[in-house]
């Protein structure tokens, strides 16, 4: 090998000498400074997709809000029979004596007016159902995603335990009426986790915690009724079985996300549908129902994301310098898997918007006389034959438009948030 | 090193095996992967032990395994004289301070979304900073020592190259003044004229900080260089351990020899002359190791004895571990 | 003197992207012999890869684009070829191995329909006919019992095996040309030992030349007749294997060898590294591109890219201000 010594052909120098020691001084950083969040708020504003996304929500937003709390509007009040359904007038004559620039309803209430005020229940339902199901949804995914890989400690398997016999003890406890079971319950689970090696034998276990399950839940139960005691002590038996079984991280995330898959398999408006059936109708019930159907989508998503994250060595690097679990899942995987939630949301709301629309358009959402876009369709889509154009067109242009808002700044975001991530 | 140092870690028997699962709800075990199988060896306070090893040798599993990253399925590792694998989680934080690692992929290692000042600081979060110094102070100097400017501390490892990303990951694992560092393959994704540059680097903070490396890689020409004492692993066990002369002059494993023959020597005159062992076919599945020695299907001098027992694995001359029927031969 | 098999002149390539225009091949000309080894080393972003592509016009179009230059291939020039006649080129008279053995291949077809295919595409045969030309390509590239094999999917093969699998169709409309790019750098030594081994042979029997892109300067020392050096898009040093070697006269190479370390090496060798990073391609200097992380710089190199000039009596192109200098240091 040509071992040269710069020194013996030194030629004079004019640069700055390079040396092993000096590699700090000329080591640059080689892309400009700015944080991946500014990164992909350039991107978005600098895209046509997400500048008339972003320009129709906050639009149609603003006027909503605008419209809640300084145009005063009483529903209940608002009807005038002698303008009935009369098309839209900007310039007050005989017939109809006030402006009504989308014309008026079947009622005679002037369209313009509610379908300003309609979108702060669209607006509404979009969020609160997103809500829901992005809160649920997400916990549930994030906990399968990180729980299938990385290995619970004893205090979370104890807190998840607790938490599952809790849940699984609320149907007991609601067939008995008595809230008290819950507690027992869960103080099983968690007395299943803490003695984890308690007789070790798998099958002495499961018979010894099923026969607590049944005391748990029969016991009780012959205060209110043998035969209520029957089933709930049946109840109890399987509920302690399973919590002997301690659920560990892979099996935790299959269950929850073959539940998710059952969900999955109702055409899911069919599903919201029956659960509305089920809550009674009314805005709140329908935020419910649209949250509920939607929570796989959201778990599936966030679990997918944290898998991957978690894989990552950066990971691993926080577990080597022992960070602790909660640490890892805040600091390292959450602002890592923001990106996709994001995204999701918005499109999310979108469709949540949707589906608010179709439920009032079935009357199951709204109560009337309050306004909603969905139950103004429905409302008024009769009149159409007899030529009532505007009743219909409004509303469900105003549908249109904040769904197409939604979608176009969601496929921004998407698009500036880029998964695959520059580097 | 000279045998009379102290021992650093001691690493018995241990064993990790991969469960392999079938079964969509409840599932059942049907196999594993024996990623490591019963691999025991020392590290000396203050010297540079090399890994070395092809893919799925199981080397990365046994750092990881000595971290308790992963939980080992038998075996012990002491870190001077505690058995790690006896303690429980809050015991093993300790423990973590004195132990760090360095990753393969310096992209991967390091979150996207935290500055680089905020990466340096999670151990001192955790752990404190030694010294009682202030934490600023510590990450500016943590900065400087691997060679990066201290400006640098608000920027993100994107705007960073794959080599200033490797420095990074480094002053991490500094930064609670840890005795042993496990460094995973720290070279292998970066540029030939990088890869001296980080070398050079953890060498000299070696000599300046008295750090203990165990030091993996699948480069032997690398791992030849750093370590003081090599060890070449194959599906999952230690086949060869010895002195990095040694080990050079005297390779006393076929597998280490057709190892050693199958690094390219960037020179034109050797190239020419010098004889290669080219090993038959492909490396087994860890799933399905093969009976008796591991090496035996591609082992160009098998003999009926390979195929049916596993050799021992022996101190054959002093300070050189082989396991092989045949070593003997080589001994001369 | 006979027509060279593959002539390059002043290829240049750039790519448009939103930071700016990437500088990706500035002006590389060289020549390729029949039946010659040429290695082409260099580290990432040097353009290898991509002045390889762009002979076979493979770049995407946009945001690359190949502003100047000719690929004379047997005196035809490639880039301005029609595509019908290109097709031909692609896979008949040159042939590529990639990277990446894992994602090369078709997951969705069987190893021999794949072999199979070129065969019928390039070579007109019959089904009969071309498998048991494939299964007689997969025993040479070293696969046992190859005729069962062709049936089997590329997730049964191992890594080693894809690549081989991969040479085989490289080498299945018998190529005058072969293009491997980094084809060993996913693998393990002692499975890349087993394809050195193999295309050496190959190249050997067949009388192909090959074009061997790599970082790895120790697999062009067992491999190449040449070597180019490429830096920053341009080729810095060219020369027989020996003169790179042995001979060495730029900078940058010099900075290649010393950075490896040799398993012969005396105990307490410091590596010699090269301080700094690669240029961004983006805003190259007016100067040499390696004057930044030089420890030869004069005044020269700030101020213009030098030309390769002949520096020995065969062939041994090196272009940097500074080489007698270097060269007298080094003696």
């Amino acid at each position: 090998m040509p071992t040269l010594t710069p020194a013996s052909i030194m030629i004079e120098r004019k640069m700055t000498k390079t040396t092993q020691s000096d590699i700090a001084t000329i080591d640059y950083a080689v892309r400009e400074h700015r944080s991946l969040w500014v990164d992909a708020w350039r991107r978005l504003v600098s895209s046509r997709t997400a500048q008339a996304g972003l320009f129709i929500v906050s639009f149609l937003i603003l006027t909503t809000v605008l419209a809640h709390f300084f145009w005063e509007y009483n529903p209940k009040t608002d009807l005038d029979y002698t303008l009935k359904l009369k098309p839209p007038t900007l310039i007050p004559n005989e017939e109809v004596p006030s402006v009504h620039i989308f014309g008026t309803d079947k009622l005679g209430r002037d369209i313009f007016r509610r379908v300003v005020h309609g979108g702060w229940n669209t607006l509404m339902v979009g969020i609160i159902a997103v809500t829901i199901s992005l809160v649920i949804g997400g916990l549930l995914g994030l906990l399968a995603g990180f729980f299938e890989s990385i290995e619970m400690t004893r205090l979370e398997k104890i807190l998840l335990l607790v938490f599952l016999g809790g849940l699984m003890g609320f149907l007991p406890a609601w067939i008995a009426e008595q809230p008290v079971q819950i507690v027992l319950f869960a103080l099983l689970g968690g007395a299943a986790a803490m003695f984890e090696n308690f007789l070790a034998g798998r099958s002495a276990r499961v018979v010894l915690f099923a026969a607590v399950g049944l005391l748990i839940g029969g016991g009780l139960a012959l205060f209110v009724s043998p035969y209520t005691a029957i089933v709930t002590g049946l109840l109890g038996g399987l509920i302690g079985a399973a919590l002997s079984l301690q659920l560990g991280g892979s099996l935790f995330s299959n269950i929850t996300m073959r539940a998710m898959d059952i969900v999955l398999a109702f055409p899911s408006y069919l599903l919201a549908i029956a659960i509305v059936a089920f809550l009674g109708t009314g805005l709140e019930k329908g935020m419910v129902a649209i949250g509920i159907v939607s929570i796989p989508v959201f778990a599936r998503l966030v679990r997918s994301s944290v898998l991957s994250v978690v894989q990552k060595e950066y990971i691993l690097a926080a577990q080597s310098v022992g960070e602790g679990h909660g640490r890892i899942i805040f600091r390292h995987i959450f602002p890592n898997v923001l990106s996709p939630i994001t995204v999701q949301t918005t499109l999310g709301i979108g469709s949540a918007i949707l589906a608010a629309a179709a439920l009032g358009f079935l009357g199951l959402g709204a109560v009337p006389p309050e306004p909603e876009w969905g139950a103004m369709l429905g409302d008024s889509y009769k009149y159409l034959s007899s030529g009532a154009w505007w009743a219909v067109v409004f509303p469900g242009v105003a549908i249109m438009l904040i769904v197409l808002g939604f979608n176009l700044l969601g496929d921004g975001l998407r698009d500036a948030l880029d998964p695959k991530m520059k580097v | 090193m000279s045998a009379e140092s102290s021992v650093l870690v001691k690493v018995q028997n241990l064993t990790k095996y991969f469960p392999i699962n079938k079964g969509i709800l409840f599932q059942s075990h049907i196999g594993d992967v024996k990623a490591v199988d019963d691999v025991s060896f020392e590290i000396y306070s203050g010297e540079t032990l090399g890994l070395v090893g092809e893919t799925g040798c199981g080397k990365t599993t046994v750092g990881r395994t000595i971290l308790r990253l992963y939980e080992p399925t038998s075996g012990h590792v002491y870190f001077e004289g505690i058995d790690l694998m006896s303690l429980n989680e809050s015991g093993m934080r300790a423990f973590r301070k004195r132990m760090q690692m360095i990753f393969q992929d310096p992209y991967a290692s390091l979150n996207p979304r935290m500055t680089v000042g905020s990466i340096v600081a999670a151990p001192l979060d955790v752990h404190g900073v030694p010294d009682g110094k202030d934490k600023k102070e510590r990450i500016d100097e943590l900065l400087d020592m691997v060679g990066l400017n201290p400006d640098f501390v608000n920027r993100y490892p994107h705007e960073f190259s794959g080599g200033q990303r490797q420095r990074i990951g480094i002053a991490r694992a500094l930064a609670v003044n840890p005795d042993l560092i496990i460094c995973d393959e720290p070279i292998s994704s970066l540029d030939v004229s990088i890869q001296a540059q980080v070398v050079n680097l953890l060498e000299e903070l070696q000599g300046r900080l008295g750090l203990t490396y165990l030091f993996i890689a699948h480069d032997l020409s690398m791992v030849r260089h750093i370590s003081d004492r090599i060890a070449v692993m194959y599906l999952g066990k230690v086949v060869e351990l010895a002195d990095r002369n040694e080990i050079y002059l005297r390779p006393l494993h076929p597998y280490t020899q057709a190892l050693m023959s199958a690094v390219p020597v960037p020179d034109p005159d050797i190239a020419e002359t010098r004889h290669r062992v080219i090993l038959e076919g492909d490396l087994p599945s860890p799933a399905h190791p093969p009976v008796g020695c591991n090496f035996s299907t591609r082992c160009p001098l098998a003999k009926e004895q390979c195929f049916t027992a596993d050799p021992e694995y022996r101190e054959i001359v002093p300070g050189h571990w082989v396991a092989c029927y045949f070593a003997d031969q080589f001994v001369k | 003197m006979e027509q060279p098999l593959l002539e390059i002149k002043d290829l240049r390539v750039t790519f448009h992207t939103d930071d700016g225009t990437v500088h990706a091949v500035n002006g590389v000309s060289y020549k390729l012999e029949k039946g010659e080894v040429l290695g082409i080393v260099g580290e990432s972003g040097c353009g290898k890869s991509v002045h390889a592509l762009s002979i076979m016009r493979l770049i995407s179009i946009p945001p690359g684009r190949i502003d100047s230059g000719e690929v004379l291939f047997y005196g035809k020039d490639l880039l301005k070829l029609e595509f019908e006649e290109l097709r031909q080129v692609r896979g008949g008279q040159i042939a590529m191995v990639f990277q990446d053995p894992m994602t090369s291949l078709n997951p969705a077809y069987t190893v021999g329909f794949q072999i199979m295919e070129a065969l019928t595409v390039h070579k007109k045969l019959d089904q009969n006919q071309a498998r048991d030309r494939s299964a007689e390509l997969l025993s040479l590239v070293g696969i046992p019992d190859a005729r069962r094999r062709l049936d089997d999917y590329p997730h049964q093969f191992s890594g080693g095996m894809r690549q081989r699998a991969m040479i085989a169709m490289a080498l299945s409309c018998e190529p005058s040309l072969l293009i491997a790019d980094e084809p060993t750098t996913a693998l393990d030594v002692t499975i890349q030992a087993q394809i050195v081994d193999l295309v050496k042979r190959l190249q050997r029997d067949y009388g192909m030349a090959v074009m061997w892109i790599t970082h790895d300067l120790g697999v062009v020392a067992e491999l190449a007749h040449k070597i180019n050096v490429m830096y920053a898009g341009y080729i810095i040093e060219r020369g027989h294997v020996k003169d790179i070697f042995k001979r060495t006269r730029h900078p940058y190479t010099l900075g290649l060898l010393g950075s490896l370390p040799r398993l012969d090496e005396a105990p307490g060798t410091k590596l010699v590294s090269i301080p700094g990073l690669p240029p961004d391609l983006v805003a190259l200097p007016k100067g040499c591109p390696f004057v930044a992380r030089c420890t030869y710089v004069t005044d020269s190199c700030l101020e213009s890219m030098p030309p390769l000039e002949n520096v020995g009596d065969r062939d041994h192109l090196v272009a940097c201000w500074n080489w007698a200098a270097i060269a007298e240091g080094a003696a």
